[in-house]
């Protein structure tokens, strides 16, 4: 992991340098403690600590009497310019010395103003602003270690110089006079430190409640946190120098010392682990109020300290050349990100990079940035246009403008300018004659393939992309790309491919941050940093499908919105996970006590519908209780299963009362049946199917006859039974992680199908030996489980014939119908319904025709009649009903 | 045995006050003129940008709104020719105005710590 900061100390006696990252407080004085950056050195010498210490000390009564005398000083001064302004008037008749006297108060007056000036301009910030330092590099990091480092060629800093009034008082005040000597009170530190407003609002960011209490009672004091000598500042103030470098501030605030002592003090971490933070988030809250108050100092062009971006000025175009045309179909991407700020390219610098060296070529200095959709192409747009402002381009891109073409605009002008291939020369001529601009074209691939046949747009578009004049770029997918190489493999010649990849989790949680003082401004909520982090957690395992940074846009957004609907005044971490419930239908057991009850009761609800199979049941339910609580491989399905057994026992029903029981409907279930694909050919259909997974991400996959699918077709299950992703035709991938895959197959049916119950292990030994004969070894080992069905006895026919007439009784109660049966409707059905090996679809078979069958015809007999029934007997209906056989 | 030892008050006082007055003059003759230097560039910057001067100057034989010809050429030449001068006159005007501020402030407080001495011997 890159560094900006090591911390070491020195040997005094030996003169030897030693590295060490365990923020121990250093009080020996034959140590001294430093810290270096790559070209920076930070120390504080004993005498110069010592004089720090006595200034502060004496300093703080002195600055009361002297900002009382100085205001004395000018209220008697501002009575004496009256007397003496009424003396020179001829009011008043003084004598000579005392006129002089008064002069002298005036004058005296005017340095008093200036000392007041001086107070007012140095007590609100440091005495110096520190740079941003840059990370460490090896051979840096390992002289360090071997003690080789020149430390007299570093640059010397004073780490004081960089300490905010606040934090030097914070610190100075825990400094106790003890004998000859004074002491750093660690206990009182901290209470100082949790009371300031800086750390008070990082803490309620953060979503922790009666901080403050909890913070102040941790046991530092006995025993982890004694009262040091002095000589501990050394170490306490370097701590909050590196901590102040890594949260990238130029000033050393209050919440800096809080920060250190985390480090120092571990147990203080523990307070924030309650809360379910962990430091980083800590430091990000802090890092974030820091770069958004040094932003929004940058509002003033007129204040000296702050960058000034170049616009280019109202004669801008007497040089540049004018673009009549262009401004007619475009809109200016620099002026829009001038006027709306905003930082942009988070995470996409390396991009960014390879753009700015590409466009200082002289010919075809074009790019196509392709990527993924929600990948972030147009922010490195925008962040070149960033840069371009803030002068941190080369030479040849400077006061540079970046016009993106829109395609409305576009036809609407071509309309009345004659047509797309005149508006074209048009722009051709102007883009000529004029410097200075970059030309883009967001979803390059739409404005290409507008229109029909030879009136496509690309047809009078071509010539232009092939020479043009000044630098283009333009966004696209991969798949667009494909077609477009495959379509015009010329136009590619022209220009440079940018591969733009997803953004990674870190940088996003970054870009969430920029957006929150907008946000917060729009709306009136008030975003914590919890709820930002679960937002990329939690899409990163819910939403695979999607990238980053704009999926965590999308939530941000929504949850935004779910928390106005709900009139909440924070976004907090429920509704972040509300939300992503909503957006993927799947729960989360923490989410909810619903949601969580409902899972821990799922196999009790399942068998109220589904009779025997315990095994497979218990399989599922635990697989969705492992998921729920996050704690399964989140990069592989929720659970992958092979289910065994003779037909109609229950494999896929099974399945299907999962859907709907969990996952919400019958519908959740995306079924394959690999019977019906016999060939490699078929490989693309198979995927059209799965495809659903990408709209329903919590599924259940049936797959079907497992058994019965060629070689090729099984290899293809591979990947997605062990990463959980299938790659479509178009390269584009199909994620599983968040649905429970199920291949059924009859494998060794045969075998179970007159098994004796005691004789079932054996057969199911047996049945197990028989699959390496169907599948490879490497597929096999990618099944979590594989469950074998036990055949059903007349036992469970009784209860499953139960089960089933109890669903007929809820349909039939919709129509005003009740049903009347006894043991004599159960017995029948049990006993003319239970072929040994066929499982319960006989069953089924005779409740249709016995059953079903004769209540539809006396249904549609009354109602000719227009009558209604309000009741029918089953054991009546059975009896009455002439048996017709039933196919078996 | 401890490395950092109490001051003593008077000392310390007395080392405070030193400390304060240098603060107070370094202040005074290095912090406030630089701002008021940087905000003289400042304005400088900020009037160059939004006249264009730079990109004029440097533009000055480039045809008028870059259109390639003698017309456009000479059209050019002329305008940017009454442009450029009018915008120097307004730069000096800001730079002096700027030094003279510069000037007030770096003599001002010598000055009155002249008249606190002279006071007495000044007679109105």
């Amino acid at each position: 992991m890159k560094q900006r900061v090591i911390t070491a100390y020195r040997d005094k006696v030996t003169n030897t340098l030693f590295r060490y990252d365990n923020h121990a407080v250093i009080i020996d004085p034959t140590y001294e403690p430093f810290l270096v950056t790559q070209n920076d050195l930070f120390t504080i010498p004993v005498p110069e600590l010592e004089r720090t210490i006595a200034e502060f000390k004496v300093g703080q009564l002195f600055v009361t009497i002297k900002r009382v005398f100085l205001l004395g000083v000018i209220l008697l001064a501002l009575i004496a310019a009256a007397i003496y302004f009424f003396t020179l008037a001829g009011y008043i008749s003084l004598n000579n010395n005392i006129l002089v006297l008064q002069r002298e108060l005036m004058f005296f007056a005017a340095i008093a103003i200036l000392m007041l000036w001086h107070d007012l301009s140095t007590n609100f910030d440091s005495v110096q602003k520190m740079p941003r330092f840059g990370d460490i590099d090896d051979f840096m990091i390992e002289s360090v270690e071997k003690g080789t480092i020149q430390l007299a060629l570093l640059k010397q800093r004073n780490p004081l110089l960089y300490l905010h009034p606040m934090t030097k008082q914070i610190l100075f005040s825990a400094v106790i006079p003890y004998r000859d000597t004074y002491i750093l009170a660690s206990e009182t530190l901290l209470k100082f430190v949790v009371h300031h407003e800086h750390v008070q609002r990082v803490l309620k960011r953060l979503e922790i409640e009666n901080s403050t209490e909890i913070l102040i009672n941790v046991p530092i004091s006995s025993t982890s946190a004694p009262e040091f000598p002095a000589e501990a500042l050394q170490s306490l103030i370097l701590y909050t120098v590196e901590q102040a470098i890594e949260t990238k501030s130029h000033t050393i605030y209050p919440e800096h010392i809080l920060l250190a002592l985390f480090e120092i003090f571990p147990i203080l971490k523990n307070v924030l682990k309650q809360y379910h933070v962990d430091v980083q988030t800590f430091q990000k809250a802090i890092e974030w109020y820091i770069i958004d108050e040094q932003y929004r100092a940058k509002t003033n062009s007129m204040d000296p300290m702050v960058s000034y971006n170049l616009k280019g000025g109202i004669a801008d175009s007497w040089v540049k050349g004018f673009t009549f045309f262009l401004d007619k179909i475009s809109f200016n991407v620099t002026d829009f990100i001038n006027k709306r700020g905003g930082l942009y390219g988070i995470g996409h610098s390396k991009e960014i990079n390879y753009l700015i060296g590409i466009l200082q070529k002289k010919y075809d200095a074009n790019t196509i940035l392709v990527g993924d959709p929600g990948t972030g192409k147009s922010s490195i747009i925008y962040g070149l246009a960033q840069k371009i402002l803030e002068g941190d381009v080369p030479s040849s891109l400077r006061n540079m403008n970046i016009k993106t073409v829109d395609i409305n605009r576009l036809l609407s002008v071509a309309a009345q300018e004659g047509g797309i291939s005149t508006l074209v020369d048009k722009l051709s001529e102007e883009l000529k004659k004029q410097v200075g601009t970059i030309l883009y074209f967001d979803e390059l691939m739409v404005l290409l393939n507008t229109g029909v046949g030879s009136e496509k747009t690309i047809s009078y578009l071509m010539p232009l992309l092939l020479q043009s004049p000044i630098p283009i770029i333009g966004t696209m997918t991969y798949a667009e790309y494909a077609l477009l190489e495959k379509q015009y493999p010329s136009l590619l010649q022209s220009f440079t491919v940018i591969r733009v990849d997803e953004v990674d989790p870190s940088d996003t949680f970054t870009i969430l941050t920029t957006k929150i003082r907008d946000l917060e401004q729009k709306q009136g909520l008030y975003i914590t940093f919890p709820a930002l982090k679960d937002i990329i957690d939690l899409s990163q395992i819910y939403m695979p499908q999607k990238r980053f940074p704009k999926k965590a846009v999308e939530i941000l957004d929504q949850a935004i919105i779910l928390a106005i609907r709900m009139h909440e005044k924070r976004l907090t971490r429920d509704i972040v996970k509300n939300t992503i419930s909503e957006m993927t239908k799947m729960p989360f057991a923490s989410s909810s006590q619903a949601a969580a009850q409902k899972i821990l009761t799922l196999e009790q609800k399942i068998h109220e519908r589904y009779i025997n199979q315990e095994e497979g049941v218990h399989a599922i339910v635990e697989a969705l209780q492992r998921s729920q609580t996050m704690l399964r491989n989140t990069s592989r399905a929720i659970a992958t299963f092979l289910f065994l057994g003779p037909t109609g026992v229950g494999k896929t029903e099974l399945a299907k009362i999962t859907a709907k029981e969990y996952f919400g409907s019958d519908f959740s279930v995306i079924r394959v049946d690999l019977s019906q694909f016999k060939t490699a050919n078929d490989i693309p259909s198979i995927i059209e199917i799965l495809y659903q997974i990408n709209l329903k991400p919590y599924s259940l996959v049936l797959l079907d006859e497992f058994e019965k699918a060629p070689q090729p077709i099984l290899d293809l299950f591979l990947r997605l039974f062990d990463e959980g992703v299938l790659v479509s035709p178009n390269g584009e991938n199909i994620y599983f992680n968040n649905s429970i895959i199920i291949c059924t197959s009859n494998i060794g049916s045969d075998l179970l199908l007159n098994v004796d119950p005691v004789e079932f292990e054996d057969a199911r030994r047996k049945v197990l030996e028989m699959i390496p004969s169907y599948f490879r070894p490497e597929l096999i080992n990618r099944f979590d489980r594989t469950i074998i069905f036990r055949p059903l006895d007349q036992d469970h026919i009784k209860k499953i014939a139960a089960l089933n007439l109890n669903e007929l009784i809820q349909k039939l109660a919709m129509q005003g119908i009740t049903i009347e049966y006894s043991d004599i409707t159960i017995n029948y059905l049990s006993e003319e319904g239970f072929n040994p090996g066929m499982g319960a679809r006989p069953l089924k078979r005779l409740i249709q025709d016995k059953i079903e069958a004769p209540i539809a015809k006396m249904i549609l007999t009354s109602q000719t009649k227009n009558e209604q029934i309000s009741s029918i007997n089953l054991d009546m209906l059975i009896d009455s009903a002439p048996f017709q056989g039933h196919n078996l | 045995m401890y490395a950092v030892k109490r001051t003593p008050p008077l000392f310390a006082f007395g080392q405070y006050i030193v400390s304060y007055c240098m603060e107070f003059i370094i202040w005074w003759f290095v912090a406030v003129p630089t701002y008021i230097i940087k905000s003289i560039i400042r304005t400088n910057t900020i009037f160059n940008d939004s006249t264009s001067f730079s990109i004029i100057l440097f533009g000055f034989f480039k045809p008028w709104k870059n259109d390639n010809n003698i017309a456009g050429w000479v059209i050019g030449l002329i305008i940017k020719s009454i442009y450029i001068p009018v915008l120097l006159i307004a730069f000096g005007l800001i730079n002096i105005i700027g030094l003279l501020l510069l000037l007030i402030q770096i003599s001002f407080l010598p000055i009155i710590i002249g008249l606190i001495i002279l006071n007495p011997f000044i007679s109105l």
